[in-house]
C-alpha cells in the first residue's frame, strides 16, 4: 500500500482498471474525475464550522516594519535618538504620525490613510515571531512552516484541506510571487500531490499588466483536443501503473485535467478589463502609482468570488535598510488604496465575511536606525493583520515591548499564525495531516496554537 | 600631488596593528594642557566655523567624511583617514587645505575659499604635534557595527562540517563486494547496511540509455543506438555502459549539456535586469567559452582561475588570450541596476554582486550576507566582506551597455585580439559613415558641454524649458549610443572584435588625469566611476553597508574560515583577483571540491549529497553521506586532476547511477528523501531537454551551433516597456531557430516562454538547483502553443515519410501499428506495450469523430490531409505525456 497520494491513488486504480477491462470503450478520465466525489479538489467537509471560506493574502516581502506602521509606540517616538537596545545603535521614531481610527480607535499610522477608513475591520496582530532574520529562510517559514525542509505551502494545505468550489479554476493562485527567496517552493505542493500546487501569474519584476496566462486559446475543436487529452490520460495512466507509485505522474494527469477546464473559465476571471470605470478607480487602477498592485488586487477579488480558494499576491521590495523615508512612503502609496478598495469591494459584494483578507511579510524592522534612515531585519516582533472571514474587526492582538523590538504580550510564531489560518477555515491543524515517511505531517509541525481570542 | 596609495598603506599597517592589539589605539599619551589650549583656539573653531556644515553629523557628511569629533576624523571618509597623527605631509587634510588638488581643494569657495597661510600652518603644527584632541575619548578602535549573529565565539562557529578539509577515506568494506562497480558504489551501500535499506533491481538497458543521453549530452537517443546497444548490453553490459558514456563524453552536445548546468550556476543572462533592462550583445562569448570548457574538459580548477583571473594569466597565443579573457565574463554578465542614481553606490553594488556570485558559485558559502554585519549564521566578520570588496573595487568590470537619461554607468569593452580567429557578429560601416557619426558626435557633445555650463546660471535664473529639457535629454541619449557604436568599430569601419571580463584598475591613477575642469567632472560625476573606485585600492569597511559611511580600510584579503593552508599573498599594484583564484582552487580550501563534485551528483542523480547545493553553510543541509563526499572531492582533486568529464564517467558507471527508479515501499518508508540512493530518483527533465527532445523527435533540431545570439544581433540599448522602444520583447520570448536550447536569447525577465514554464532560472540568482514544478500553465503550453503544434506536425510528417503508406489508396488505418512502434521508439526508446497499441488504435478510431463510420481501416478515410491531422495530435499526445518528459 503506498502512503503517498492516497487521495488519487484510489481514483487512478479505479480508472485504470476501467480502462484496461473495457479495452476500446475506456472512458474519459476527466468524467470520472467530474463524478467522483473524491476528486482531488471537490469540496471537503471541515472539521468545524469555517468562519472563513477563501483567503487572500498580500504577501509584502523583504520585511515591512511594523514601527512605522501598525504598530504605535510612542515610546520610540520620545526616545529617538538615544542609544537603542544593540550597542552602538540609535533609535528612529517612526517620521510618520499615528492617529486613532473608526469607532474602536485603532492607531494606525497616517502612511495609510486610505485603509484607515477599514480600522473597525482590521485585526492587528502585532506580536508575530519568526525564526530567523534572513529573507530567504523567514520567507519560507512564512509559507511553509520549515525554512529547513521542503515543504508545502499554507496555500497548498488550504486547498487540500478545503478542495475548491470551482473545479474549473486552480484551487491556489500566486500573483507575482518573487523567484528568489525559495522560489517556487513558496507555493509548491512538496509531499501534497501537485494539483495542490499554486498556479503561478506573472513575476515579481514585472507588472502584472499583460503577464496573463498564455495558450488559454484552444487550438482545435473540443471534441478532437478532449480525444487527445483522453489518449494523452491513458499514456499517463499506464505509466502511473507501470511505476506503482508516481506523485509526478499524478501531478500530470491533474494539471491536464485542470488546464481542459481552465481554457473555458479563467479567461474570464483574469480579464479585469470589462470591470467598470468606477470599479478600476475604486482599486486605484486609474493612477499610475497604484495601478499595478491594484490590478493585482481585482484579479485577485474576481478570483475569490469564482471560487478560487486560495490567492496570493506578491508585492515588494520591504526591505529598507535605507532610505526608509521615500521608499516607505512610495510602497505604501502603492498599495494603500488598491487594499481600501479591495476590503470595501469584498464587503459591498457580501464577500468580506467569508473571506480572511491577510497583509503581512516575512518579519518586521528594528526600532532602531540602520544608515541613519534604514531600518535592519527584526524577527522578534512585528505585525500582520487579517480582516474578514471571521475575524474580530477594529482589534489588535499581542504587542511588543515599549519600542518593537520583541513581542512580549501573547507572542505568536509562525505556527501559530498558520493554526489561526487554518482554525478560521474551518481546520483543526492537528487533524490536517498527510501520510509521509512514515508519519503523518502538519503544517505546524508538532506546534500551533489558535489564537481564539481573534476569531469573532 | 597626491599619495593616496603611500595614505592607504598607513591606514592599512595601523589598522592590522589595531585588529591584533585592541589596545594599540589606547596607548596613546593624554594630550597635555598647553596642547589641549592649542587645539581648542587654533583648531576647534576653524573646524566648526568651516568645515562642520558639510562634514558634520547632521544628514549625510560629504564624501563620507566627517570632522566633528575625534575618531571619525581619524576614520576619515572616502579616500580614507583625514588625518594621520604626526604625519602631516601623509595626512588629506593637509593635501585639501593646502588647494592641493582641484578637485578635493578645501574649504570651497563658497564657504570662503582657501584658509589663510597661518591657518594652514597651524593645522600643520597640531597634526605634527599628534593631533591631540579632546573632542571623544579614545575609543577600542571597533567600528560602529551592530550585530545580530547567531554566533558569538568565533573558534566555536568554525567547527560546522563544511569549514573543515575533507578528510581522507578507504573505501569501506562491505558484505557484497560484488555490488560495487566503481569505489563510491561502497560508500553508497555502507549506508545500506547502516539503515536497514535494500537497493532496488538494476534499471535495464533502454532505460539506463535513455537515461544517461539525457544526462551526458541532454538529448534521447535514436531508436537504432538503443537497439545497438541493447544487444551489446547482453553480452557484456559492463563493456557497453562504459563504450556509450565515452561516446558520449566525446560529443559536441556534452558541452552543451554541461555547460548549460554551469551558465545556471553562472547565472548567465543577455541583459541586466533590473530597472532598465539592457541589452550584454556581447554576453554570448562567455556562453560558449563555457560549452567549449567543457567540451576540452579544461580542469575544473583552471576552469575557475580563467573565470576570476584569466586576463592575469600568461597565454601562449591570441586565441589563448582571448578565451580567458572572455572567461573572466564571468564576472561582468551580472544583473545590474543601471539607473542607480549614486555612482558610489553603483560600484559598490557591483563588487558584491560579484562576491555574492562568486562565492556562491564556487564556494557554496553566502559571503555578501556579511557586507553590512558580520555574517549572521556562520563565522564570516564583515571586516573579511571587505577584504573581498577591495578586490573587486581594484577591479574594471567591463559590460558595455549605452548610457542614456535612465542609464548612468555604459562601460566599456574588452577589445580582442584581433588575430584570435574569433567571429565577430557586429556590423560594419563605411569610413564615410563613421565619419559622419563622430562629427555628429563632436557637435552634440559641444552642445551638452555649453548647457552643462549654463545649468548654473540658468538654475538661478528660473526654469529650463521643457523645450530645452526634451533636446537635453535626446542629446544625452544620442551621446552614449553614438560613443558605443564608435567604440565598436576601427578607423576603417570594421566592427571590432569586443567581448565583456574585467582587467585591473590601473595601480596609481592621477586623479586630475581624469577629472580636468567644471564640465569634465559633472560629466564624470554623472556617468563615470568614482575616482576613489579607479585604482588599485584596499576597501573601507563601509559601516552597516552604507555607501555613505566607510569606515576604516581593510587590507585586501579572503575569508579565513576557508584558509586551512598557505593563503596566496597579494602581489603589489594588482587587485589581488589571481591570489583570489589561487586560494579558492588551492587544497587548503574545504569547499572548492566538495562543493563542484557535490553539484555533479546533483546534475547526474537529481540531489546532491548536500542537497542545498548553493549552500554549504550553517543554514544549508548536512551532507547524507560526508564519507562520500570527501572521497569523491579528494579523489577528483587528486586522482582525477580536477576532470569533470572523468567525474562524470564515474558516477554514471557507478552501480548506483544503474538503479532503476522503482518506488519500494520499505525503504521509503525508511528512507523517502531517498538520501541513501535506493534507487535512481524519478526526474522531470530540465526545460531545455523538452525543448530540445521536441525538436530531436521531429528532426527538426539543428545540432549546428549558431553564432552569436539574437540579443547580439539585435544590438545594443534597453529591452522591452513601453518607452524602451529598441528591441521588441517577443523575439526574446518566443524565439525563432532550431537550435539547441542553450543558444536561444537568456533575456532577464524575458525568458522564453518553453523554458520559463518547465522552470529554467532567469540569471537572477545563482541556481545550482532548479525548481521542478507541474502546473496547469506546462499543461496548456503543450495542448495549446504554436510551437508545440508546428513540433507535432513536423513530426507526424516524418512519420508519415519514414513509414509510407503500402499502397497509393491506402487508408488512415494503413500502416498504423508500424507508425505507432517507430513513434514510440522516437520518443520514449522503448517499444509500445499490447495493451499501449489498443489505445493508439483506438485513439485513430475516435478521431475525428466522423470517421466512426468507417469501417474498413485499410481504406477508411483517405483525405491526405485529416491523416496528418490525426497524426499531429497524436505525436503531441506523445509529447504531452508524462514519459517523455520524465526520466526513470
Amino acid at each position: 500500500m503506498n502512503t503517498c497520494g492516497h487521495i488519487t491513488s484510489l481514483l487512478t486504480r479505479r480508472a485504470l482498471l476501467k480502462n484496461l477491462s473495457c479495452g476500446f470503450g475506456w472512458l474519459a478520465f476527466s468524467d470520472l474525475v467530474a463524478r467522483a466525489a473524491t476528486g482531488p479538489l471537490a469540496p471537503k467537509p471541515t472539521h468545524f464550522p469555517a468562519k472563513a471560506k477563501r483567503v487572500i493574502f498580500l504577501c509584502m516581502r523583504g520585511g515591512p516594519s511594523h514601527v512605522d506602521t501598525f504598530d504605535y509606540k510612542p515610546m520610540l517616538t520620545a526616545d529617538n535618538g538615544k542609544v537603542g537596545k544593540r550597542p552602538g545603535t540609535k533609535l528612529l521614531g517612526s517620521p510618520w504620525e499615528f492617529k486613532q481610527h473608526g469607532k474602536s480607535g485603532l492607531w494606525l499610522s497616517e502612511l495609510f490613510p486610505k485603509l484607515a477608513a477599514h480600522a473597525d475591520e482590521l485585526c492587528l496582530l502585532r506580536s508575530m515571531q519568526t525564526n530567523l532574520p534572513a529573507h530567504p529562510q523567514a520567507v519560507i517559514n512564512m509559507h511553509t512552516g520549515s525554512s529547513q525542509f521542503v515543504r508545502p505551502s499554507l496555500g497548498a494545505w488550504s486547498l487540500y484541506g478545503l478542495g475548491t468550489t470551482n473545479e474549473n479554476l486552480p484551487g491556489f493562485v500566486t500573483i507575482t510571487p518573487s523567484n528568489g527567496f525559495g522560489g517556487a517552493q513558496n507555493y509548491g505542493s512538496s509531499f501534497l500531490p501537485a494539483i495542490y500546487q499554486g498556479t503561478r501569474i506573472g513575476s515579481d519584476n514585472r507588472p502584472i499588466e499583460g503577464a496573463q496566462l498564455s495558450n488559454l486559446e484552444p487550438t482545435m475543436n473540443a471534441q478532437a483536443q478532449r480525444t487527445e487529452l483522453d489518449f494523452i490520460q491513458n499514456l499517463n495512466q499506464q505509466k502511473l501503473h507501470k511505476d506503482g507509485v508516481n506523485p509526478e505522474v499524478e501531478g500530470v494527469i491533474q494539471s491536464y485535467e485542470l488546464a481542459f477546464k481552465m481554457q473555458s473559465q479563467m479567461p474570464l476571471v483574469i480579464d479585469t478589463d470589462k470591470e467598470s470605470d468606477a470599479t478600476k478607480k475604486l482599486y486605484g487602477i486609474d493612477t499610475a502609482a497604484t495601478a499595478d498592485f491594484g490590478r493585482k488586487c481585482l484579479m485577485a477579488r474576481r478570483m475569490v468570488e469564482a471560487g478560487v480558494r486560495f490567492v496570493e499576491i506578491g508585492h515588494g521590495n520591504w526591505d529598507h535598510h535605507f532610505n526608509l523615508d521615500n521608499a516607505m512612503r512610495t510602497n505604501c502609496g502603492a498599495i494603500d488604496q488598491p487594499i481600501a478598495g479591495l476590503l470595501t469591494d469584498l464587503n459591498q459584494r457580501g464577500l468580506l465575511k467569508d473571506t480572511l483578507v491577510i497583509w503581512g511579510g516575512e518579519f518586521g524592522r528594528t526600532p532602531h536606525a540602520q544608515a541613519g534612515n534604514g531600518r535592519d531585519h527584526n524577527n522578534k516582533g512585528f505585525t500582520m493583520w487579517m480582516a474578514g472571514g471571521g475575524v474580530k474587526g477594529g482589534f489588535s492582538y499581542g504587542s511588543t515591548d515599549d519600542y518593537g523590538y520583541e513581542a512580549v504580550e501573547k507572542p505568536m510564531p509562525i505556527h501559530d499564525w498558520h493554526a489561526t489560518v487554518l482554525a478560521l477555515l474551518g481546520l483543526d491543524h492537528e487533524k490536517l495531516s498527510f501520510p509521509y515517511a512514515g508519519r503523518d505531517f502538519r503544517l505546524t509541525d508538532t506546534k500551533g496554537t489558535v489564537a481564539k481570542e481573534i476569531i469573532s | 600631488m597626491n599619495t593616496p596609495l603611500f595614505v592607504h598603506k598607513i591606514a592599512a599597517a595601523a589598522l592590522v596593528l589595531g585588529a591584533w592589539m585592541p589596545c594599540a589605539s589606547g596607548a596613546e599619551s593624554p594630550p597635555t594642557t598647553e596642547q589641549l589650549n592649542f587645539f581648542e583656539k587654533k583648531i576647534r573653531p576653524v573646524l566648526v566655523e568651516k568645515c562642520s556644515k558639510c562634514h558634520g553629523s547632521e544628514g549625510s557628511p560629504k564624501a563620507g567624511l566627517r570632522l566633528d569629533s575625534r575618531d571619525a576624523m581619524r576614520r576619515g571618509g572616502e579616500s580614507g583617514p583625514a588625518m594621520i597623527p604626526g604625519d602631516a605631509e601623509g595626512s588629506l587634510l593637509m593635501e585639501a587645505i593646502r588647494y592641493g588638488d582641484p578637485d578635493t581643494a578645501m574649504p570651497p569657495k563658497k564657504s570662503g575659499g582657501k584658509l589663510p597661510d597661518a591657518v594652514i600652518a597651524d593645522f600643520e603644527s597640531w597634526i605634527k604635534m599628534g593631533a591631540p584632541d579632546p573632542r571623544d575619548k579614545p575609543s577600542d578602535g571597533s567600528p560602529e557595527v551592530a550585530s545580530q549573529k547567531s554566533w558569538s565565539d568565533y573558534g566555536e562557529a568554525t567547527k560546522w562540517w563544511s569549514w573543515q578539509l575533507p578528510q581522507p577515506q578507504a573505501v569501506p568494506d562491505v558484505k557484497d563486494p560484488a555490488w560495487t562497480w566503481k569505489p563510491l558504489d561502497a560508500f553508497v551501500s555502507a549506508n545500506f547496511e547502516k539503515q536497514e535499506l535494500k537497493p532496488v533491481a538494476d534499471a535495464d538497458a533502454a532505460t539506463w540509455i535513455r537515461r544517461a543521453y539525457f544526462d551526458i549530452i541532454g538529448l534521447p537517443p535514436r531508436p537504432q543506438e538503443v537497439i545497438d546497444f541493447v544487444k551489446a548490453w547482453q553480452t557484456d553490459a559492463a563493456k557497453a555502459r562504459s563504450e556509450i558514456v565515452d561516446k558520449l563524453l566525446d560529443s559536441p552536445q556534452y558541452g552543451e549539456r554541461w555547460g548549460r548546468h554551469w551558465l545556471d550556476v553562472a547565472r548567465f543572462a543577455e541583459s541586466t535586469g533590473k530597472d532598465v533592462n539592457t541589452a550584454f550583445p556581447h554576453a554570448w562569448r562567455y556562453r560558449d567559452y563555457v560549452i567549449a570548457a567543457f567540451n576540452a574538459d579544461k580542469p575544473f580548477n583552471t576552469f575557475v582561475i580563467e573565470q576570476i583571473a584569466g586576463d592575469l594569466l600568461p597565454a601562449k597565443d591570441s586565441a589563448q588570450k582571448a578565451s580567458q579573457t572572455i572567461a573572466t565574463g564571468f564576472l561582468a554578465i551580472g544583473s545590474k541596476s543601471l539607473n542607480e542614481q549614486n555612482p558610489r553606490q553603483f560600484a559598490l553594488d557591483l563588487a558584491d554582486e560579484q562576491i555574492d556570485t562568486l562565492s556562491q558559485a564556487f564556494l557554496a558559502t553566502t559571503i555578501a550576507c556579511a557586507r553590512c554585519h558580520d555574517h549572521k549564521f556562520d563565522p564570516i566578520p564583515q571586516r573579511e566582506y571587505y577584504a573581498l570588496a577591495g578586490i573587486f573595487l581594484s577591479t574594471d568590470t567591463r559590460y558595455g551597455t549605452a548610457n542614456s537619461i535612465q542609464s548612468r554607468h555604459g562601460s566599456e569593452l574588452i577589445e580582442l585580439p584581433a588575430d584570435a580567429g574569433l567571429p565577430i557578429v557586429a556590423k560594419a560601416i563605411s569610413p564615410a559613415e563613421r565619419q559622419t557619426q563622430m562629427s555628429e558626435l563632436e557637435k552634440l557633445k559641444k552642445e551638452r558641454d555649453s548647457f552643462i555650463a549654463d545649468r548654473l546660471k540658468k538654475r538661478n535664473e528660473g526654469s529650463v524649458t521643457p523645450q530645452d529639457q526634451q533636446r537635453r535629454l535626446f542629446v544625452i541619449s544620442r551621446i552614449g549610443q553614438l560613443e558605443t557604436a564608435l567604440a565598436g568599430i576601427t578607423e576603417s569601419g570594421a566592427a571590432k572584435s569586443l567581448s565583456m571580463g574585467v582587467q585591473d584598475q590601473p595601480a596609481d591613477r592621477k586623479l586630475g588625469d581624469d577629472v580636468g575642469d567644471f564640465i569634465k567632472r559633472r560629466i564624470q560625476e554623472r556617468f563615470g566611476r568614482p575616482a576613489q573606485f579607479s585604482q588599485i585600492s584596499n576597501s573601507p569597511l563601509y559601516i552597516r553597508g552604507d555607501a555613505d559611511k566607510p569606515g576604516e580600510r581593510v587590507p585586501r584579503g579572503f575569508v579565513s574560515v576557508l584558509s586551512k593552508g598557505d593563503v596566496p599573498v597579494i602581489r603589489d599594484k594588482t587587485s589581488g583577483r589571481l591570489e583570489l583564484a589561487q586560494w579558492i582552487t588551492s587544497p587548503g580550501n574545504p569547499l572548492t571540491a566538495r562543493v563542484i563534485v557535490n553539484r555533479a551528483w546533483h546534475w547526474v542523480f537529481g540531489k546532491g549529497l548536500v542537497t542545498s547545493v548553493d549552500n554549504f553553510g550553517t543554514t544549508g543541509n548536512e551532507p547524507s553521506n560526508l564519507a562520500l563526499l570527501d572521497y569523491l572531492a579528494l579523489h577528483f582533486q587528486k586522482d582525477l586532476n580536477w576532470s569533470v568529464k572523468s567525474l562524470v564517467r564515474e558516477l554514471v558507471l557507478s552501480h548506483t547511477y544503474g538503479l532503476s527508479s522503482r518506488y519500494d515501499p520499505a525503504n521509503f518508508h525508511n528512507d523517502p528523501e531517498n538520501a541513501a540512493c535506493w534507487r535512481m530518483n524519478p526526474r522531470r527533465m530540465d526545460a531545455e531537454c523538452i525543448r530540445d527532445a521536441m525538436l530531436a523527435v521531429s528532426s527538426t533540431l539543428d545540432l549546428r551551433p549558431p553564432v552569436g545570439s539574437s540579443v547580439a544581433f539585435a544590438g545594443d540599448g534597453p529591452i522591452g516597456g513601453p518607452r524602451r522602444r529598441s528591441i521588441g520583447e517577443k523575439g526574446f520570448t518566443e524565439p525563432e531557430g532550431n537550435f539547441r536550447s542553450i543558444y536561444l536569447p537568456t533575456v532577464r525577465d524575458l525568458l522564453p516562454t518553453v523554458l520559463d514554464l518547465f522552470d529554467a532560472p532567469d540569471g537572477t540568482l545563482v541556481t545550482g538547483r532548479r525548481e521542478s514544478t507541474n502546473t496547469p500553465t506546462q499543461a496548456l503550453f503543450l495542448m495549446n502553443s504554436e510551437f508545440v503544434a508546428e513540433q507535432s506536425e513536423l513530426f507526424a510528417k516524418k512519420l508519415l515519410k519514414a513509414i509510407p503508406p503500402s499502397s497509393k489508396n491506402a487508408g488512415w488505418g494503413d500502416q498504423l501499428p508500424e507508425r505507432v512502434r517507430w513513434a514510440y521508439a522516437l520518443c520514449f526508446s522503448r517499444w509500445p506495450t499490447p495493451d499501449e497499441m489498443t489505445a493508439a488504435q483506438a485513439f485513430f478510431n475516435r478521431f475525428p469523430s466522423k470517421w466512426d463510420g468507417a469501417s474498413d481501416q485499410s481504406q477508411g478515410i483517405k483525405d491526405p490531409a485529416a491523416i496528418q491531422a490525426a497524426y499531429t495530435s497524436f505525436c503531441r499526445a506523445l509529447f504531452g505525456s508524462a514519459e517523455f518528459r520524465q526520466l526513470n
